[in-house]
């Protein structure tokens, strides 16, 4: 009995672990597991994902089992109506057509969707879906009625993001979902009669007959397209001093040889002039105006394939005025109360950027934001977001302290104040964060907030740098930078595709020897030889500025006191040649334990103030040997000048 | 033989046991709409759910005490409230925007907010109020994690109180509409709103419905009353029940006069309405009737009479001034708000039946 109900118990195991899919049928005929749908409908869990398409388009007729699938007729399961008017399609259109990762459980009959953004759980039988984890209830379920694993079209196709249409009529049904736009704004369905951009000043009708493909961030260049051949576009730059409106007509013109001119107008009232040009393949259509703030140039280009697309893109263009007209006008302008909020969607980064600052790095770079403004004295400021893993830099805290560190040591205490670092809450963020503030020199006040949090694996520092103008007495640097920090947000980052990503700060610490076969030098990583020579050498310190130079000349019956004679002599002749001023004349200063004359003196070089100090000792009887170096102001720290210092006294003789 | 009989029944009530397990070995556990993710048994023909996992999703406390060997789950209506604020909170957004007829100075100016409202398509369709989105320009929605997208109007009806906006996002959570007929008077309500503010924290008022249906002078539809404070922030959001369900559209726009406490949301029937209005007509369907009305005033007050529609003035053929209006496509009707509650439910753009009286006689009439 027990070995027949041990028998029996295993079975019974059989059965309990078959799925009943073939219930019904009569017990003793073998249970068979439901078969898992033909691959060819339901990828195997895990299977890499197509690369994700950039325009999705299906279209067929209810019945058809060839569907159009982004471009290509492929052929499937025949789709079919259930319910009322729900349509189930083979799971294989949606993979296909959006892309997405198919995961299939065989156990519970669920089909997982992967998208962007979008997880949608599914199960045969199940009216009851999942969307990013929260139920919601479809009209019809999915089916599986026979090899193919056949899903609501609209509900996945409308939650990826696409649109759905139906003709009653032809029974067609069509869905689309577009290529994203630039900056997540609704491309293509704005509706106004006008676009323009209100911080530029322009407008123009709203050429719905093109997409626009491109908008720089700063609103510089903007650019519609019709399609590849035919487009026109919107470049804007700083107003040009010196155009001469004749002088720039004549010379476009000109450099339209090869082509036919079929139009030439000067436009005297706007500065500009509007010109038409053609070649065989070709059609230009061009604009440029020169007002007081900016210089602006309409550029249009078609093939001469389709004439009613070319002479409506030229009507449109002829719409443009320097004036933005609010009433039914998209304002493109991106620009709010004095700032643009930067995005990039790449790496889930958003920063507000000053209007008028021009983004100084390359759209490239991985890891580096920097925007920048110049004014007319060419004063930089700046406002720079970088970000490196945590596991090489540091998390927030720690290189908030390493960063300030290192400034205080380079910065001139006497001008440069710092504060401690304190932890702030700001919008998405909280950040450790410091500032330090640069007055008094003979530059302009400068202002520095640096800022650091963390976001998963990644460190961010955010670096706002302000250089005030003499009469921008009120400017609330505070405020400034809270709110480019309060609008500070970078979404976390997923270190298996970005990878690891390292500070490249200068070696300031190691060291190697600079040598020659008469002297030898020991030198910080962060000074780099300039040129080096027996009796002459020149380091140059990127990273502080800091220059110097060593010398070794005769100087017969070299002594103490002829050599502070020399320094005193050069002390002369910089006061004459250079207007220097002497600070310290030629005195002694002890450094490791040797004797130098030691003298310092003040200079000006491009409009700032530079610090020089010489050392000077004899050797060998004969010889004289001087180091001369040069600190700008802002860098002239006790730090810096003891790191220089230090590299004095490794000086070797051969 | 015996033997054999008892084996092959033994058998097939262990296959029948065994069928009972249904097509799946998993049983997926959901509370209010979110899925709790974590292995469930399903044994004996019962549910066996993870503790933890569970109360948590509901928003309860869970301890373990060691010595008793016992686990404790406390759970309050207080907790309760903050669990459905705090699922329901990324489904409601911020509506901001400049006004359109600014002034040239006023272009740079701080946009204003309007207002707030509730995504109902995980792919980018969200609930306002109309008075929130009309007159707007340059349309933004901020969602309370800070994301920040333009917005597009695509549907606005100033009668009912309600705007779609659309904007280009997909993966949302869109909030769950509560079913009609479980609002009563007397259970719990909570505003949600989010005002403008760089913490995006969205403010939260609680409240009971204080009244289903109720009619204002200057609201084609009825409304739903309640006290929980709807103040500017909310307009547009949702108003939801316990379950964190949504049962109407916040609107700043009715205030009871001289009363206080008095706050109004467009109910849940009137916005499937409009949604399904939208999506079939791209707008809503409203017979265009040649003559106006006026309310007798019981009607006014809301009290039931037979006397409540008079017909004011009119250009149409078949209805005369003084007429009274009683029945509209089979719903009796006492007020224009039930008549315009009565066209909303049965009108389809094809034709309305009225049935009136006129000097004592009853009368009807099909208006085109």
């Amino acid at each position: 009995m027990k070995k027949i109900l041990s028998a029996v118990l295993a079975i019974c195991m059989l059965f309990t672990l078959a799925l009943p899919a073939m219930a019904e049928e009569a017990t003793d005929a073998p249970i068979l597991i439901a078969p898992a749908p033909s691959t060819d409908s339901a990828p195997a869990e895990g299977e890499a994902a197509p690369e994700l398409p950039a325009r999705v388009e299906i279209s067929f007729r209810v019945g058809e089992s060839v569907l159009k699938i982004n471009g290509a007729d492929v052929e499937v399961a025949t789709p079919y109506v259930v319910g009322e008017g729900v349509t189930l399609v083979p799971l294989r259109v949606i993979t296909e057509a959006f892309g997405a990762t198919v995961g299939w459980d065989g156990d519970t009959q669920t089909v997982t969707l992967d998208y962007p953004g979008v997880n949608i759980v599914l199960q045969i039988g199940n009216p009851v879906a999942e969307v990013n984890g929260k139920a919601q209830t479809l009209l019809a379920a999915p089916e599986l009625p026979e090899s193919s694993t056949m899903v609501p079209l609209r509900f996945i196709s409308e939650t990826f993001g696409a649109t759905v249409s139906y003709d009653e009529a032809t029974e067609a049904i069509l869905v689309v979902k577009e290529a994203e736009g630039e900056g997540g704004t609704v491309v293509g369905q704005i509706t106004t009669k006008r676009v323009g951009d209100s911080y530029y000043n322009w407008s123009m009708e709203n050429p719905t007959n093109a997409t626009m493909t491109e908008r720089r961030f700063d609103g510089l260049y903007t650019c519609f397209d019709i399609d590849e051949n035919n487009y026109f576009d919107i470049y804007i730059d700083t107003a040009r001093e010196d155009f001469d409106l004749n002088r720039e007509f004549d010379a476009t013109k000109k450099g339209l040889t090869g082509y036919t001119l079929t139009k030439a107008d000067k436009l005297p009232e706007l500065n500009g002039y509007h010109i038409q040009a053609r070649d065989k393949v070709e059609f230009i259509d061009m604009y440029a105006f020169n007002t007081e703030d900016y210089y602006f140039e309409l550029f249009g280009s078609y093939d001469n394939e389709n004439a009613a697309v070319r002479d409506e893109c030229i009507r449109i263009l002829s719409t443009f005025t320097l004036e933005y007209t609010t009433e039914d006008t998209h304002d493109l302008s991106n620009a709010k109360d004095g700032f643009r909020q930067y995005e990039d969607e790449d790496h889930g980064l958003s920063f507000p950027v000053p209007v008028g600052y021009y983004m100084a790095t390359d759209e490239d770079m991985p890891n580096t934001v920097i925007f920048t403004s110049l004014d007319e004295d060419d004063m930089i400021s700046a406002v720079s977001l970088y970000f490196y893993s945590v596991s090489e830099a540091g998390d927030a805290k720690a290189l908030a302290e390493k960063d300030r560190k290192t400034n205080i040591f380079n910065y001139n205490e006497e001008i440069t104040k710092f504060t401690e670092i304190a932890e702030v809450a700001h919008g998405a963020h909280t950040m450790y964060e410091y500032g330090f503030e640069v007055t008094g020199s003979s530059a302009s006040d400068s202002y520095t907030k640096d800022a650091f949090f963390t976001v998963g694996d990644y460190v961010y520092n955010l670096s706002v740098h302000y250089k005030k103008n003499e009469d921008e007495k009120d400017f609330d640097f505070e405020a400034y930078a809270k709110k480019i920090l309060d609008g500070t947000s970078a979404q976390p980052l997923d270190a298996n595709e970005i990878g690891l990503i390292m500070r490249n700060d200068p070696n300031t610490t190691d060291t190697y020897v600079s040598k020659t076969d008469a002297w030898s030098l020991t030198v910080p990583l962060s000074y780099t030889e300039l040129g080096v020579a027996e009796t002459t050498a020149m380091y140059v310190n990127s990273s502080n500025g800091t220059v110097f130079s060593y010398l070794s000349g005769e100087l017969a019956n070299a002594n103490f006191t002829k050599a502070q004679s020399e320094l005193k002599r050069v002390e002369t002749e910089l006061v004459k040649d250079e207007g220097a001023k002497v600070i310290k004349s030629a005195t002694a200063k002890n450094i490791d334990g040797k004797q130098y004359a030691y003298d310092i003196l003040e200079l000006e070089m491009e409009g700032e103030k530079v610090y020089v100090h010489q050392y000077a000792c004899p050797a060998n009887k004969n010889e004289l040997h001087v180091f001369m170096v040069y600190f700008p102001e802002l860098t002239y720290s006790l730090g810096n000048i003891g790191q220089f210092e230090q590299i004095v006294s490794t000086l070797v003789l051969k | 033989m015996k033997a054999k009989k008892t084996l092959l029944c033994l058998l097939l009530i262990l296959v029948l046991c065994s069928t009972v397990v249904l097509a799946q070995s998993t049983v997926r556990v959901y509370v209010n709409g979110m899925r709790v993710n974590e292995d469930v048994i399903l044994k004996d023909g019962r549910t066996y759910v993870p503790l933890r996992a569970v109360s948590e999703t509901m928003g309860a406390e869970v301890s373990w005490d060691e010595a008793s060997f016992s686990a404790h789950i406390a759970f309050t209506e207080d907790d309760a409230i903050a669990k459905i604020v705090e699922t329901a909170s990324p489904s409601v957004v911020t509506i901001i925007g400049n006004y359109i007829d600014s002034t040239e100075a006023s272009k740079f100016s701080h946009p204003t907010a309007h207002g707030s409202g509730v995504v109902y398509r995980s792919n980018g369709y969200i609930l306002t109020n109309a008075h929130v989105v009309d007159n707007i320009k340059n349309l933004t929605v901020v969602f309370n994690n800070g994301d920040t997208v333009a917005g597009q109007v695509l549907f606005s009806d100033a009668l009912a109180d309600l705007a779609i906006v659309k904007v280009n996002k997909i993966g949302l959570s869109p909030i769950t509409f509560a079913d009609a007929s479980t609002i009563a008077a007397g259970k719990t309500a909570i505003a949600i709103g989010t005002p403008i503010s760089l913490t995006m924290r969205n403010s939260v008022t609680k409240g009971i419905v204080s009244g289903v249906g109720v009619p204002l002078e200057d609201a084609h539809y009825k409304l739903l009353q309640t006290d929980t404070t709807i103040n500017p922030g909310n307009s547009g959001g949702p108003l939801l029940n316990a379950k964190g369900e949504l049962i109407g559209i916040n609107s700043s726009k009715y205030a009871g006069i001289g009363i206080e406490n008095l706050g109004f949301a467009i109910p849940i029937d009137t916005v499937t309405h409009a949604i399904n209005q939208y999506e079939a007509y791209g707008k809503i369907l409203r017979p265009s009737f040649a003559f106006t009305m006026e309310n007798s005033w019981e009607a006014k007050i809301g009290l039931p009479t037979k006397k409540g529609i008079t017909v004011k003035t009119s250009n149409d053929a078949q209805l005369k001034a003084g007429d009274i209006i009683t029945t509209v496509n089979g719903i009796s009707v006492h007020s224009i708000a039930d008549l315009n509650e009565a066209i909303k439910q049965t009108y389809n753009g094809t034709e309305v039946h009225i049935v009136y009286t006129r000097g004592g006689e009853t009368r009807e009439a099909i208006l085109k």
